[in-house]
């Protein structure tokens, strides 16, 4: 290979060199389709601060059966309403065997709880 | 709200990606001035064809809004990643067209006499872009990247995922298979004999 068929490495650099500062442009064209495509890709991203709703506020009932246990303890309060209601309209019997033992069959039960009677009637 | 392109002119790119993945549509408007004649020019070198770069370069940046939401600064360089896409596409695409003879490629076109100088720089160039074509890819892929586009060594290993070592290698290699083609088009180059 004689001198004059070879391409020393200065004239190869410069020649490099002259491509870098002669770099194809971009088009308006291609800038403007490349936009685009990013306005596109941006229009499918998530909100970048996503809606939190506010949990719902618990109602009255739920609030008063936290308060008092849950649905075990309703049932426990209940049965004590049933069978105070029980007691309460039951015809106290026992109460007057038990005066008329200690005070002799002159006395009633109304004699010491005159309001007995009224609830008696009314009942 | 949407800053202006000004307000963006001194932030980094990766700055930029993760501004526009946040929905700040101006972050991409300063990454297509700015990357944009950069992918152009890498792809343009890669594949000796303008309206196939055009593609490729238009894809490479599609490819880095859809990123952006999940991009984390510090990872990686914006340029970086680009350029490794480019040459995937690029090297993708030389594949496809294996088999195509070299000496199908079209001839520089007719140029108007009367602009000597530029006439002369313009068969340069395109003597280049010959002679880069008949380089492997992967060497192809190097020596633009470094002698022409600037890209430091370690930076093209990155992107190349291969040593330092082996990308001087390749670029010396790249330059000697280049100084080879050349030399028979002298003539064209407008060097003296």
């Amino acid at each position: 290979m004689t001198d004059k068929d070879r391409i020393d490495e200065g004239e190869l650099d410069r020649l490099l060199a002259g491509a870098a500062d002669n770099a194809p442009a971009p088009s308006q064209d291609l800038m403007a389709r490349i936009m685009a495509d990013a306005d596109a890709v941006a229009d499918g991203f998530a909100p970048a601060v996503p809606e939190v709703s506010s949990p719902a506020r618990p109602g009255f009932f739920a609030t008063l059966m936290k308060s008092v246990g849950g649905w075990p303890a309703m049932a426990g309060l209940a049965t004590a309403t049933v069978a105070g209601i029980w007691i309460g309209y039951g015809t106290p019997e026992a109460l007057n065997d038990l005066s008329a033992g200690y005070l002799g069959a002159s006395y009633d039960l109304g004699d010491f709880m005159p309001s007995i009677n009224l609830i008696l009637e009314e009942g | 709200m949407d800053k202006s392109v000004d307000d963006l002119r001194d932030i980094s790119d990766e700055a930029l990606l993760v501004a526009f993945g946040n929905g700040e549509r101006a972050g991409a408007r300063v990454l297509t001035q700015r990357l944009t004649p950069v992918v152009l020019g890498f792809a343009t070198r890669m594949l000796g064809d303008r309206a196939e770069a055009e593609d490729v370069a238009q894809e490479a940046m599609l490819r880095l809004w859809r990123v952006a939401p999940d991009w984390r600064q510090g990872e990686a360089k914006v340029t970086t990643w680009l350029y490794r896409v480019v040459s995937n596409l690029c090297i993708d695409r030389l594949r496809a067209k294996r088999g195509v003879a070299l000496d199908a490629i079209e001839e520089p076109a007719d140029q108007t006499p009367g602009v000597l100088d530029k006439l002369v720089e313009s068969e340069r160039h395109q003597a280049l872009q010959a002679a880069l074509d008949t380089l492997p890819d992967r060497q192809r892929q190097a020596v633009v990247m470094r002698h022409i586009d600037g890209v430091s060594n370690p930076d093209i290993a990155d992107v190349m995922d291969i040593s330092v070592e082996a990308v001087e290698s390749l670029t010396a290699r790249g330059k000697r298979n280049l100084a080879q083609a050349l030399a028979a088009k002298r003539e064209e180059l407008g060097y003296e004999k």
